[in-house]
């Protein structure tokens, strides 16, 4: 599992940009803390509501019982007031029942008085009784005869002991005891029956039930129906009510007092209304809105954190690509991050400072390397044109040996330079026409030479003696080995970006193996010297003014070579 | 991931907020549950009857229900003129009745001219006679009374009572209708009928009925009129068809023996909520059989629900 978990981070942040990561991290983290939080929460939440739910509906129920209790014992006290005064203070012709009738007959539908043959002996209000019926089997009846000394409440039932004037057959519910009365002196004994509305009972719980989401019934002791407000849908079997009827539902049942009745509240305990819907999606929109936020304020702490360290990082990138000038961001913010830009600071100058050291020694290096290289000027020219000198003069023909002289004191007076390296292209120029006519008189004027020059080109610097080798192997190495009259051309023209110097020859031509090994700075073996000649030229150029310098050959087999010297236009300064 | 997925991610996620919001916090989406008032006529043949009475206590307890706006009128005055009736029918519709309820007499004409009318509306027949019901038109729901079942039941408990099998007279205020003829078909089955048609008339025909009636003699009204008006006649036996108060102030004294009767509290009850399931495009049971009973004094107040409808 561990393992698992190291592998999923690693592959969540490895590779991955900073900022991602900080995202991802903080993301993840409070949305897990925020779906605990509110699964939590709403499971609290709604089993708070729901037990405080169901403390209101068992309060609702208490307080309606307390209502429909008060209700009945008016009605009962009404009851008592009657039977205590049959029983005790007055005999029967001196009762009269109309006046509580008045009082009350928006809840009772009448009054009367039976005595034990079933025959009624005062009503309220006035009726006939209704011969065909006989009162001694009514439930009411019954059950007030067989229990004496209680009230009995019955179950709805329609009045039918009167005759029916006009008033139809109405539902009631019948409060009957047994009462002792006395009428002409004698004592008998008889039923009192207050008929209840059943209308009026109706009336009165639908008034003070439930509005919605619940409903409430009355039962009796047996398990009859009272009181339901689709009591005739029930009795048609149009509705079904059964012990199933109300499963799901919170059930109350409380007893009224006296009666023999239970009050039965039903309650939807979870009622699909639309403002519960409504607030559902409320909740889960607000935990989408603190998920939006989240996620925004995330953004911008990664991206704080984040952008001094990719900001660096770009920094450290130009700085490694070699620019130095560029400055490290940061000064304020995180401390890691500003300790962090101080150190790649100060590597940044220590790295400066080595490169410097390293470039002045390489500098110095390459000095050496050039003093070395333009040491390596064959010397066995200086002896040879002395031998041509000393012949001359042998030969008494001092006018070739003063031009002899002459020249090879320019040649030597521009070779020395009084020690540069760097010297004009007049110069330069100068240096090969003084060597050339030098080696015209030597080789008895087996070739001819001629100089093209660009006016333009006289005035740039070039390092000194990159001519001369070039020169000396068109003499070697082209014209000794040709039949017939050589001829050298020099030419100089400047281009848009450098200057460019072409010695051409018409001698033997080079193989273009040979061009390939020269071109690659190899050193070629050579018959005639020490063959380094054409690689010190290129050498000393490259060094001096970089690798797009240098030297080009354009050769054809027994037709001639041309070598294109490439340098740099380079004005002014002439020792760099 | 690439712009385009970030892009397509923040517009979902915006949207679901959006939605959210507009699901939970305005009435755009989730719409408040305004209860439907729907509007109906229900076309009687007698709207003061006190037959129609507790038919019209189930007809207003479902009324309530199920919010409807019921209109009750009267075809008294039409009973015998279809073409009437029906453009009584096509003024109720125009005026807004969105379904109607419909009780007739001649039932099978009715039908065959609201099939020819071809009504886009919702029709429940009521008080229909059962053994219609198999021909009957699809798109209309029919309240049944199985007049035959209901001849049947009384025939039955004639000869269980009265031991010998004797001549019933059949007596009606006018002609026997259609649904009449089932009720009076059956008690064919099991005794002699003769029937005896516009028997409350004072014509010299009628006072001859009630003399050739003798002691014990078998009389079953159809309608409340012509019961009562031979209940002072000694020694005959009435039986009823249907009930009113009266007849049963009747039944308790002993003026009249007893009634067929059909529920009809239910029959009101159910008209209304077929018709509106009807309205809301929900299957129905096309033909509702409603239940009768044979009422005489014994059983009368074991039968109190059926009888007197808490309402």
């Amino acid at each position: 599992m561990r393992k698992y978990i190291e592998r999923l981070l690693d592959q969540m942040y490895n590779h991955k940009h900073i900022s991602t990561v900080i995202l991802l991290s903080f993301t993840v983290t409070a949305t897990v803390s925020l779906a605990l939080f509110s699964v939590t929460y709403y499971n609290r939440f709604s089993k708070q509501v729901e037990s405080f739910q169901e403390e209101e509906n068992i309060n609702a129920i208490t307080q309606i019982e307390g209502h429909f209790t008060q209700q009945l014992r008016g009605v009962m006290q009404a009851f008592d007031a009657l039977y205590y005064m049959i029983l005790y203070e007055k005999p029967i012709d001196e009762i009269e029942f109309d006046l509580l009738y008045l009082s009350m007959k928006n809840d009772i539908q009448s009054i009367s008085l039976f005595d034990k043959k079933g025959v009624v002996q005062l009503t309220a209000p006035t009726m006939k009784q209704n011969e065909n019926i006989d009162v001694l089997q009514q439930e009411w009846f019954l059950s007030a005869v067989s229990e004496v000394q209680n009230k009995q409440f019955s179950k709805p039932h329609i009045q039918n002991i009167f005759v029916n004037t006009g008033t139809s057959y109405e539902w009631v519910v019948s409060l009957s005891q047994s009462v002792n009365f006395q009428k002409d002196g004698v004592e008998h004994e008889g039923v009192l029956v207050i008929d209840i509305k059943y209308v009026a009972l109706e009336d009165y719980l639908t008034k003070i039930g439930f509005k919605e989401n619940g409903i409430i019934y009355l039962m009796d002791l047996e398990g009859n129906l009272i009181y339901h407000p689709d009591i005739q849908l029930i009795a048609c079997g149009i509705l079904d009510f059964s012990e199933e009827t109300y499963e799901g539902y919170q059930k109350v049942t409380r007893s009224v007092p006296f009666v023999g009745w239970n009050i039965v509240g039903v309650i939807e305990q979870d009622p699909l209304d639309l403002d519960v819907i409504k607030d559902n999606i409320f909740f889960v929109y607000l935990l989408f809105l603190f998920f939006a936020v989240m996620l925004i304020i995330n953004l911008l702490i990664s991206v704080k954190i984040a952008q001094p360290i990719v900001l660096m990082q770009d920094a450290v990138k130009n700085i490694a690509s070699g620019d130095f000038d560029t400055k490290i961001p940061a000064d304020d913010g995180f401390l890691e991050i500003v300790n962090l830009k101080k150190s790649i600071e100060k590597m940044k100058q220590h790295i400066e400072k080595l490169m410097a050291d390293s470039i002045s020694k390489q500098e110095e290096l390459r000095k050496q390397e050039l003093d070395v290289l333009q040491s390596q000027i064959n010397p066995h020219f200086l002896y040879n044109t002395l031998d041509i000198i000393v012949w001359l003069i042998e030969k008494k023909d001092f006018q070739n040996a003063s031009s002899v002289v002459t020249a090879l004191g320019r040649f030597f007076r521009i070779s020395l330079s009084r020690g540069k390296k760097v010297i004009s292209v007049r110069d330069e120029l100068e240096h090969v026409q003084n060597y050339l006519d030098i080696q015209m008189v030597r080789y008895k004027n087996k070739f001819t030479y001629r100089m093209d020059i660009a006016e333009s080109v006289l005035e740039y610097q070039t390092i000194k003696l990159i001519l001369q080798p070039l020169v000396e192997n068109a003499i070697y190495h082209a014209m000794e080995f040709m039949h017939g009259d050589g001829e050298i051309v020099i030419t100089a023209k400047e281009e848009e970006d450098y200057i460019l110097f072409s010695i051409e020859d018409n001698g033997m031509g080079i193989d273009p193996e040979m061009i390939a090994l020269i071109e690659s700075g190899q050193v070629v073996p050579s018959p005639r010297g020490s063959g380094i000649g054409t690689i010190n030229v290129l050498s000393r150029v490259q060094m001096m003014y970089g690798m797009e310098y240098g030297l080009f050959f354009d050769s054809q087999l027994e037709e001639g070579t041309i070598v294109h010297v490439k340098i740099p236009k380079v004005k002014g300064v002439e020792e760099s | 991931m690439s712009k385009a997925v970030q892009a397509l991610a923040i517009c979902s996620f915006l949207t679901t907020l959006i939605l959210l919001f507009m699901t939970s916090s305005t009435d755009l989406i989730l719409k408040p549950n305004i209860d439907r008032i729907y509007k109906a006529t229900l076309l009687i043949s007698d709207v003061d009857s006190e037959l129609w009475r507790n038919y019209k206590l189930g007809l207003d307890t479902a009324a309530k229900e199920y919010n409807v706006d019921m209109a009750v009128k009267t075809l008294f005055d039409l009973r015998e003129d279809d073409q009437q009736q029906m453009d009584q029918i096509l003024t109720e519709i125009e005026f807004g009745a969105e379904g109607l309820i419909l009780s007739t007499s001649y039932f099978s004409k009715m039908v065959s001219l609201i099939e020819e009318e071809n009504f886009d509306n919702s029709i429940v027949f009521t008080k229909v006679n059962r053994s219609f019901c198999d021909k009957l038109e699809e798109k209309c729901s029919y309240i049944c009374y199985n007049y035959y079942n209901a001849g049947r039941l009384l025939g039955e408990f004639l000869l269980e009572t009265h031991q010998e099998r004797q001549t019933i007279f059949i007596v009606a205020e006018r002609e026997v209708n259609e649904n009449y003829e089932f009720f009076v078909n059956a008690l064919q089955e099991t005794h002699n009928v003769n029937i005896l048609p516009n028997a409350t008339q004072e014509t010299e025909g009628s006072g001859q009925v009630k003399m050739l009636l003798d002691h014990d003699d078998i009389v079953v009204g159809l309608d409340e009129n012509s019961l009562l008006h031979f209940r002072d006649i000694d020694g005959v036996v009435l039986y009823g068809l249907g009930y009113t108060n009266t007849l049963i102030d009747c039944v308790v004294q002993g003026d009249v023996a007893g009634f067929v009767c059909f529920n009809e509290y239910m029959a009101g009850y159910l008209s209304v909520q077929n018709l509106v399931t009807m309205l809301d495009g929900g299957t129905i049971q096309e033909c509702v059989e409603i239940p009768y009973k044979l009422i005489t004094k014994e059983t009368m107040f074991e039968n109190e629900t059926f009888l007197f409808p808490i309402y």
